[in-house]
């Protein structure tokens, strides 16, 4: 069975398959050429993992700025200082950060903006650099008050060197341009600017009075001496007990990788897609390249060649095609490395966090080698198996040489279930082989082969219809273009999965990408909050109500602010959770644990939450629970506590040393999407009035006018109060979304450019079928002109079932994806971007077909005949 | 040198079977040439397919240089296909990749022989067949008598004990037909191959020293090519 091994090792196998590529050698190049997109994006994606992930490991520090950072969000207390002051023993520095969102005037008229306000010790960072324009700008601060401000922040707001900036009634000169940020604490990026400024200013300043979410940040650096890692071990339980989180810059870098992991699984099962698209061009054209070489098989078989050993012929053929067209892949990659070498060492100082040094990395070369080589020869083995039922006697008889029956030969299972595998592993393998990624890897696979085989039996769909639906009234063209669709030999079910495939996995791409957009689109914020006013003194709620109103904007929601933490769960306490994580066998997340949870209190439910169990209790009345307090508690959340209705939870409020016992009268479904003012835990009103730190109102903004005369308003009257325009926001996040866009469509053209070359493969794969037709149909009396309206009309029709079936598909992924992230609510297909991609798929495949089946129609029929039968 | 008893085939289509060869049992001897003849759909065919091997037989068996080959696995066909026998086809069945020189070498090549003694043998042979000058040449670049030749050329490469013959001469004029003819004699006097044919050209059936007549899938008679009435058969 497995001799063909054997006869892959001698040199008459290469010689033979050598001789034989003779009059298709160009072809095969080009059949090759399928999987270059694919192997180029593999090695791309990957390099530049690699590449940044070296870059992180070799900067872990500069990530963090520090060894050690200790965080709280509450102003450190007599514990807490004793123990920071202790971390790391004498040896250590210490460098202290106080964080906080709030808003900026540049004077007079100007509309304040949020910004983050970042005040140092001048220390830091330990690791890594401020960078500033002037590059002194640092030092001078320390001595003079001033801020550092973003370019682009300062572009935007009309700012420039020297011009008074203002926080609250705090007014500073800008000294100078923050050209590289110093590390951020947080690890996330901030959606508002950042200005930085030394501690000392403003630690003791009235700004942070007010604010509900200050960080105060403790960054260390250690002695060679002392490991972080161990002590942040050592300190675990105080950590826990002050409430201090911690992060060492070890796991701020593994944090970071996780991060470009993330991406790279994502951007590398695109790259994947393209080389599994190349794979199934490379299936169809070796399978009408070995239709054609039947012939010679059988005459090898007659002249006393094993099937093994003519099967080894032609897998050598492949072989090669792996090698060469995983060759050109690696060069490919290797040019897109260059070319993106050379834009990153034209970026502005301080764009990337790190210096990346982009090269191809061998390993992932050596991998994407290895795959590019299998992904190419498994699937020629698919067509290749027929060589081995090839009989001799074929070579006696006259007739059209047949293979049997591929269905039923069981090596032909046994290939596809090994594609297969070896797709799941390689993509598993990708997600780092998880305990969780194997589903996703599978779900991948799965989804990919459905496509495949939904786009297969489209194909036998067309054939069918093209048998049953031809009337003999019809225009000869139309008869005779219609007929070469279930002809035998036909090429319906090879576009079908091609053509087919490429347009489903580009238009997924470019659907994804506008449901991410569309979700974030202003216009379907129109009706919902686009403004929000934190950290409004209860007090000074009515007011700020008025100013709201007088100012042009709709208030949407207005809540009372309760902190709080929860220390028992059905009775255990959270630290023992923490610890063991465990309620009746279930796992509860311990940033849930340690979080703080900001709730409210009304009478009736909103709009934008739906009870869904329980009792809604929307007054307090004492005694009715005994001592508890009824409440509701959003679904996930008590489903992540392992609550249910009727179970007791604890909850510390907040600034006031409170601890209230908590009953669970009711679980609500709540739509977060909504943006509008929601909470995991909502009291009945009465009960926990007393305790309010500040209110949130939610308003809806008619435009940018209203939005700049309300934020100018309020830090008139309110500096303290943060006003966030949540479409400023957006903004941002809509400029990442198409900066991300703008990499999935880079990906895309890795897929565009495969699913062209595979079109190319397969036209030109059939060329030599059409030829003969043309001949015979020429011979009868056919003119040109009626020959090429033959073709025009057959790709034409093979173009739009494949692109409508791939479109469809595509459809109803997105449509699939689209509920998840709209939860329910329209998604809105753009149709006129699918029927304009549909249209330019169509138009490249009748175009294409046409330009290479030129010389078809149009050479006297004797002459092609010579030519043909001599190539 | 080639033996069949009583060699039955039997096509099963459906529920019905089709019988196209009947319990044939022929003999010919080391060096001698013998003629299948019949009319269309006779078993001419069927019989050569199952004499070399490339087919079995529902029923009897089949003796070549004394090995009966009815049990003979697929792989044991191909060597004894390797070793011992040479075609030559209707439609000639060069490989259009390969040059003239390179198609007459298969056969040696396949039996591992990539020496310079296998080369100058195929050289030797495309001189004796007149095609020299030629032997550069791809197939589609040669008239189909010269393509025969080369085929003859190739049949004899490993000295063949036995050649099998379909319709050599079926796609020829007279002129290339009467080349082809003489060299397949000339080639099998001298190396001492036995020389079996299919064929409907009445000359060539004459030329060959026994004769095989088939009708309906059975063996009508076996005798002297030389009779009167042999026109009536075929």
């Amino acid at each position: 069975m497995f001799g063909w091994i054997r006869h892959l090792c001698s040199s008459w196998a290469w010689r033979m398959a050598w001789r034989d590529s003779r009059s298709a050698r160009w072809k095969m190049v080009l059949f090759s050429a399928s999987i270059v997109f694919g192997v180029a994006a593999l090695v791309t994606i990957g390099s530049l993992r690699e590449n940044m992930t070296q870059a992180v490991k070799g900067e872990a520090k500069s990530l963090l700025g520090a060894d050690l950072l200790v965080s709280s969000r509450e102003k450190p207390n007599d514990a807490s200082r004793s123990l920071l002051d202790d971390i790391g023993g004498e040896d250590s520095q210490r460098a202290r950060e106080l964080s906080f969102t709030t808003m900026l005037s540049a004077g007079e008229g100007k509309t304040p903006s949020l910004v983050t306000l970042r005040g140092l010790e001048p220390k830091f960072p330990f690791y890594g650099q401020l960078v500033t324009e002037p590059t002194d700008a640092w030092q001078k601060v320390q001595n003079e008050p001033g801020v550092i401000l973003e370019a682009s922040f300062m572009k935007r707001m009309g700012i420039n060197l020297g011009d008074a900036v203002k926080f609250g009634s705090m007014e500073f000169p800008v000294a100078g341009v923050l050209k590289q940020a110093p590390p951020s604490g947080s690890g996330f990026a901030a959606f508002s600017p950042t200005v930085v400024m030394p501690l000392r200013f403003i630690e003791n300043s009235e700004l942070t009075g007010s604010k509900s979410l200050v960080f105060y940040r403790t960054y260390y650096k250690l002695p060679t001496s002392v490991d972080a890692e161990s002590l942040v071990k050592k300190y675990n339980d105080d950590f826990q007990k002050l409430r201090l989180t911690q992060v060492t810059a070890k796991k701020r870098s593994e944090n970071v990788e996780k991060a470009i992991n993330r991406l790279y699984i994502f951007f590398n099962l695109i790259g994947f897609s393209a080389l599994f698209l190349g794979g199934i061009g490379v299936a169809g054209a070796i399978h009408i390249h070995i239709s054609e070489r039947l012939r010679s098989v059988a005459t090898l078989r007659c002249l006393g060649c094993s099937s093994s050993r003519a099967f080894s012929v032609y897998l050598a053929q492949s072989i090669a095609m792996g090698v060469l067209g995983t060759l050109a892949g690696i060069l490919v990659g290797g040019v897109i490395l260059l070319i993106l070498k050379a834009v990153v060492a034209n970026l502005p100082e301080g764009v990337l966090p790190f210096a990346i040094e982009l090269a191809p990395s061998w390993p992932v070369v050596l991998r994407a080698a290895g795959v590019g080589v299998f992904i190419c020869v498994s699937f020629a083995l698919l067509p290749l198996l027929a060589v081995r039922r090839v009989s001799p006697l074929a070579a006696l008889r006259g007739d059209a040489v047949s293979a049997g029956k591929p269905l039923r030969d069981p090596l032909r299972w046994l290939v596809i279930f090994g594609l297969m595998l070896m797709a799941f592993l390689l993509t598993w393998w990708d997600m780092g082989a998880g305990k969780d990624s194997w589903k996703t890897a599978l779900g991948y696979i799965v989804f990919l082969l459905l496509a495949a085989i939904v786009l297969m039996l489209s194909g036998y769909l067309l054939r069918w219809l093209a048998r049953i639906l031809a009337r003999p009234s019809w225009p000869f063209v139309i008869r005779q273009a219609v007929a070469n669709l279930h002809r035998p030999n036909n090429q319906t079910g090879l576009f079908m999965v091609s053509i087919g495939l490429g347009t489903f996995i580009i238009f997924t791409l470019l659907l994804l990408q506008n449901i991410l957009l569309q979700w974030l689109d202003p216009v379907r914020m129109s009706e919902r909050p686009n403004i929000f006013l934190v950290d409004v003194p209860p007090e000074e709620n009515a007011a700020v109500q008025k100013i709201i109103t007088d100012s042009g904007v709709t208030v949407l929601g207005n809540a009372p602010i309760v902190q709080m933490r929860l220390t028992k769960i059905k009775g255990v306490p959270v630290q023992k959770l923490a610890d063991d994580s465990v309620v009746g066998g279930k796992k509860i997340p311990k940033w849930i644990l340690r979080r703080e949870f900001r709730s409210t209190f009304r009478e009736q439910l909103t709009d934008t939450e739906k009870l869904i169990a329980g009792k809604w209790i929307g007054e307090y009345r004492p005694g009715e629970h005994g001592k508890s307090v009824p409440v509701s508690f959003e679904r996930k959340l008590a489903g992540d506590l392992g609550i249910e209705i009727g179970d007791e939870v604890t909850v510390s409020i907040e600034g006031f040393d409170e601890t209230v016992p908590l009953i669970v009268a009711s679980l609500r479904e709540v739509e977060w999407q909504s943006m509008n003012l929601n909470f995991f835990i909502v009291f009945p009103k009465g009960a926990i009035d007393e305790y309010v730190s500040f209110n949130v109102a939610a308003a809806n903004s008619p435009d940018d006018a209203s939005t700049a005369k309300l934020q100018r308003a309020i830090f008139e009257r309110l500096p303290f109060v943060n006003s966030i325009d949540l479409s400023l926001i957006l903004r941002t996040v809509q400029s990442v979304l198409q900066a991300a866009g703008k990499a999935v469509q880079i990906m895309a053209l890795f897929t565009i450019f495969t699913g062209a070359i595979v079109l190319v493969a397969c036209i030109l794969a059939g060329r030599r079928i059409r030829i003969r037709e043309s001949i015979l149909l020429r011979t009868l009396g056919a003119t040109r002109a009626q020959i090429s309206k033959i073709l025009a009309v057959e790709y034409t029709l093979l173009g739009s079932m494949a692109t409508l079936s791939g479109a469809t598909l595509a459809v109803v992924a997105s449509m699939l994806l689209g509920n998840k992230v709209f939860d329910g609510e329209p998604y809105v297909i753009p149709w006129l971007l699918l029927a304009e991609g549909v249209g330019a798929v169509i138009l490249t495949t009748v175009i294409l077909g046409m330009l290479l089946s030129r010389g078809v129609a149009s050479q006297p029929p004797l002459q092609i005949l010579r030519s043909e039968r001599n190539s | 040198m080639l033996r069949t008893h009583e060699l039955t085939k039997t096509y099963i289509s459906g529920s019905e079977a089709l019988t196209v060869l009947d319990r044939v049992s022929i003999e010919v001897t080391e060096g001698a040439t013998a003629a299948i003849v019949g009319p269309s759909g006779s078993g001419k065919t069927t019989l050569l397919g199952l004499c070399a091997g490339l087919d079995r037989a529902t029923d009897g068996t089949v003796e070549i240089d004394g090995q009966d080959i009815t049990a003979f696995s697929e792989d044991d066909r191909a060597r004894l296909r390797r070793e011992t026998i040479g075609f030559v086809f209707q439609n000639f069945q060069l490989m259009p990749t390969l040059t003239a020189m390179e198609n007459v070498l298969v056969p040696g090549e396949l039996r591992g022989q990539q020496d310079k003694l296998i080369h100058e043998r195929a050289k030797a042979l495309l001189d004796r067949v007149g095609l020299a000058e030629r032997m550069k040449h791809y197939p589609g670049q040669l008239s189909g008598g010269e393509q025969q030749r080369v085929a003859i050329a190739r049949a004899f490469i490993h000295e063949p004990k036995i050649l099998f013959a379909d319709e050599p001469t079926g796609n020829l004029d007279e002129e290339a037909s009467a080349m082809v003819e003489s060299m397949l004699f000339d080639l099998n006097r001298e190396s001492g191959t036995a020389l079996i044919m299919v064929t409907h050209d009445l000359d060539l059936a004459r030329k060959a020293s026994v004769l095989f007549r088939l009708k309906g899938g059975r063996l009508v008679d076996a005798n002297q090519p030389n009779q009167p009435n042999l026109s009536e058969t075929i």
